[in-house]
């Protein structure tokens, strides 16, 4: 207390005693001078009085509620009426995945099926998940998306506050789609077209730059100097490219002179012309005929494949059935799908893998599968055919799949131990998302459905690839690592709700843990895996959504139960 | 918002969800967050410059509450403690950003000892309206803010503030004041050049 203070009988209070004193925190005795001083200086009493009246000026300010709280922040009761969203989620999803099977899975897996695959095998394909067929490239493929999806959400993570804003989010993905349209060579000029009829380069015309286009189908007689990309149904080039050809197509013929190398993927593909370098498709039925040449290697996706024409290096293909009947240059390494046509083979006596008469394979030739490759007497081979039997086991008896699931378990730990150390709140409502159950299944099925459409039409409208692929990859990477939320969740199930970030982690650990076992179940294992996938992929979507909603009304005096008086 | 009483549990029924929050029961943790998210955000964003900010912090604090239930001393009222772990978030993300933080360290021990004229000040608070008055606050520097929050938004007590402001107790009254002071100042600019300080109140 200041010693020139009223309370020890001299000139007037000073502020920070009236201020100590209106709050109680003077000393007994020290008060008690305050008081006395009160009784006979007005100009103090005054003084006091407006200190009092700014004190509950500042309550006031300060308790006003003049905005509304956050809806992502009030979570609203279980029972609390999301059911219209429900329906509207559920019936958007039977309606997409209607549309998505009518108009694309079921004439792809006719066509799949005709060549070799069968039903199973394009689901795994389509969940990235099938253990019985992948490899040491795909785990490669899967730590590097791990990667890049760490580093996604660490980015998203720094700049979620301008990212929240519409404005700044605008910016961003603007700015996202000039970089991945500055990607390409910037010197190198392109041309773009995009219409829904034929397009054709007729002949003698030359387009001097890369080509985009986008049509029903396209035909090229004259030239191309420079890359092709095409987006269509149908392929046909005759004339001559200078550069690749990338084509997604339901159909592509080559007749023509390809300088570079040719990647697809497509329904059907049909090489009577030369390609100059590599070979690359993704593909139900591939044939080259007799007067075709590929200059460089080749690797296969391939349902049924027909090799008439000669092949300057490898062949490297993951395929139901083939015939080689034609020089290759290099190694022939083939890899039989394990399911593929064994009760045909029984019943005509043909073997899916056929090295005919005219096959002459100037390196090594091996064959992994269930069934023996038929070499023909005439056929030449620089060595022993090696043939290693590989048959389809459930997952739950093969040591790949075990080894498989820790790898899937390992990058998904990792992802929800960064999600937990940076975005705690974020995994916490995640959580909370996921516990919910309908909704964000239903949600997480329209997004299944819904993202990819989306993706696929922004890649044929204004927005083009820009918008498509990124959105594309945003889906796959949202697949993947929804498990995580629910498996936090899963892990909360058993062991109760626990508190802090370790608990959290030991919770995430179980949760991946169950799951991954679930996945080993035979026919069982795809459903726990899509449940998973589908619970996160919807507690994401619902999480986004609250973000855009309207704030909730101001709360009815959501009163705080006060600290005593100090 | 009054803060008086509480509208949702009362003080055993509050004890009680808070153990059993402790205990690990899903429910009684909803049932808290229920009653404190809004509050909690509320403080916030008294303290912090956005609405954004003020949202995750909140939530953030939310998960350390609950993270830290343990460590509650439930001799204790619950709202201290939960404003002080409020408190301390947000001094941390406020002191991270590094916020004219050198300016704020000074004079923290120089006691004002004026007698201001009780008329004037009579005058300039009877002219105030809330709205005046929190435009004015986000234009404090942020310990003076914080201070007058603690205090007059969280009902803190001299003792707790000095703990989360990490000034002795002595030197609370003399914090407050200087913010009491701050805040004249910056209502007084503001209601000599309301054009010109317009568009600076969002922005510090």
């Amino acid at each position: 207390m200041n010693p020139d203070s009223p309370a020890n009988g001299k000139s007037h209070l000073d502020e920070v005693t009236g201020l100590l004193y209106i709050e109680g925190q003077l000393e007994k005795d020290d008060a008690q001078g305050v008081v006395a001083h009160l009784g006979q200086c007005s100009s103090c009493r005054r003084l006091l009085d407006a200190l009092k009246r700014e004190s509950l000026l500042l309550q006031q300010a300060l308790r006003e509620d003049d905005e509304p709280v956050p809806a992502s922040l009030l979570a609203p009761r279980a029972s609390e009426g999301l059911s219209w969203w429900w329906l509207s989620a559920w019936s958007l999803a039977a309606a997409g995945l209607y549309t998505l099977w009518s108009s694309y899975l079921e004439p792809w897996l006719a066509n799949f099926q005709q060549s070799g695959f069968d039903g199973q095998f394009f689901f795994t394909w389509l969940l990235l998940n099938g253990a019985s067929w992948k490899g040491w490239d795909d785990m490669l493929q899967l730590l590097i998306l791990v990667s890049l999806g760490v580093l996604a959400f660490a980015l998203l993570f720094l700049f979620r506050r301008n990212l929240r804003r519409i404005s700044s989010f605008s910016i961003f993905l603007a700015a996202l789609l000039l970089l991945m349209l500055a990607l390409p060579p910037a010197a190198q000029a392109v041309e773009l077209v995009k219409k829904t009829g034929n397009y054709e380069v007729p002949e003698g015309q030359t387009v001097h730059s890369d080509l985009f286009v986008m049509a029903t189908s396209v035909r090229v007689v004259g030239t191309v100097d420079g890359d092709l990309f095409c987006f269509c149904n149908s392929v046909t080039i005759e004339g001559h490219v200078t550069g690749d050809v990338f084509a997604f197509a339901g159909e592509v013929r080559v007749s023509g002179k390809v300088d570079g190398s040719l990647r697809t993927f497509t329904g059907h593909e049909l090489i009577e012309g030369e390609i100059g370098r590599n070979l690359t498709s993704f593909v139900g039925n591939l044939q080259t005929s007799q007067r075709s040449r590929v200059g460089g290697s080749a690797t296969l996706y391939v349902g049924a494949l027909q090799l008439d024409g000669s092949l300057g290096r490898d062949l490297t293909a993951y395929l139901g059935e083939a015939t080689l009947n034609a020089p290759i240059g290099g190694d022939v390494l083939l890899r039989q799908s394990l399911t593929t046509h064994r009760e045909g083979w029984e019943t005509t006596g043909r073997g899916p893998v056929q090295v005919a008469s005219h096959a002459d394979i100037k390196g090594s030739f091996r064959v992994r599968g269930p069934l023996q490759p038929e070499v023909s007497h005439e056929a030449h081979l620089a060595s022993a055919p090696k043939f290693e039997l590989v048959e389809e086991i459930p997952p739950y008896r093969n040591p790949r799949a075990y080894w498989l699931n820790a790898m899937i378990w390992g990058s998904a730990f990792l992802v929800g131990l960064v999600l937990i150390s940076l975005a705690p709140g974020f995994m916490q409502q995640a959580t909370r998302q996921v516990s919910r159950i309908g909704a964000p299944l239903g949600f997480g099925l329209a997004m299944f459905v819904l993202m990819p459409v989306a993706a696929g039409l922004a890649c044929f409208t204004v927005v083009g690839l820009g918008l498509g692929v990124p959105l594309l990859f945003a889906w796959l990477f949202m697949i993947f690592f929804g498990q995580v939320f629910a498996a936090v969740w899963v892990g909360e199930a058993i062991l109760g709700a626990g508190v802090g970030a370790w608990s959290m982690t030991g919770r995430l650990a179980l949760g991946l843990f169950l799951i991954r076992l679930g996945a080993l179940i035979p026919v069982l294992g795809v459903w726990v895996r899509f449940l998973a996938c589908l619970l996160g992929l919807g507690a994401l979507a619902l999480i986004v959504w609250r973000r855009f909603q309207p704030p909730a009304p101001p709360a009815p005096a959501a009163a705080l139960p006060a600290a005593p008086a100090a | 918002m009054g803060i008086g009483k509480p509208e949702g549990m009362g003080g055993a029924d509050l004890a009680a969800t808070v153990a059993r929050a402790r205990s690990g029961d899903r429910e009684a943790w909803g049932e808290l967050y229920q009653q404190f998210a809004a509050p909690v955000f509320r403080f916030c964003r008294r303290v912090l410059p956005t609405r954004e900010d003020a949202e995750d912090a909140a939530m953030d604090i939310m998960v350390k509450l609950r993270g830290k239930l343990g460590q509650y001393d439930s001799s204790r009222p619950f709202s201290a403690w939960l404003y002080r772990v409020a408190a301390n978030h947000c001094w941390d993300t406020l002191r991270r950003r590094k916020v004219r933080q050198d300016l704020e360290m000074e004079d923290v021990t120089e006691v004002p000892l004026e007698h201001p004229d009780p008329g004037q000040l009579d005058q300039m608070i009877s002219q105030q309206s809330g709205n005046r008055v929190r435009a004015a606050l986000e234009r404090l520097p942020d310990r003076a803010r914080l201070a007058l929050v603690l205090r007059y938004y969280a009902d803190m007590n001299y003792d707790e503030i000095a703990d989360a402001l990490g000034v002795r107790r002595a030197f609370v009254g003399v914090v407050l004041l200087r913010a009491r002071h701050a805040l004249r100042e910056a209502l007084t600019q503001g209601s000599k050049a309301p054009q010109a300080t317009a568009g600076a109140g969002g922005g510090r």
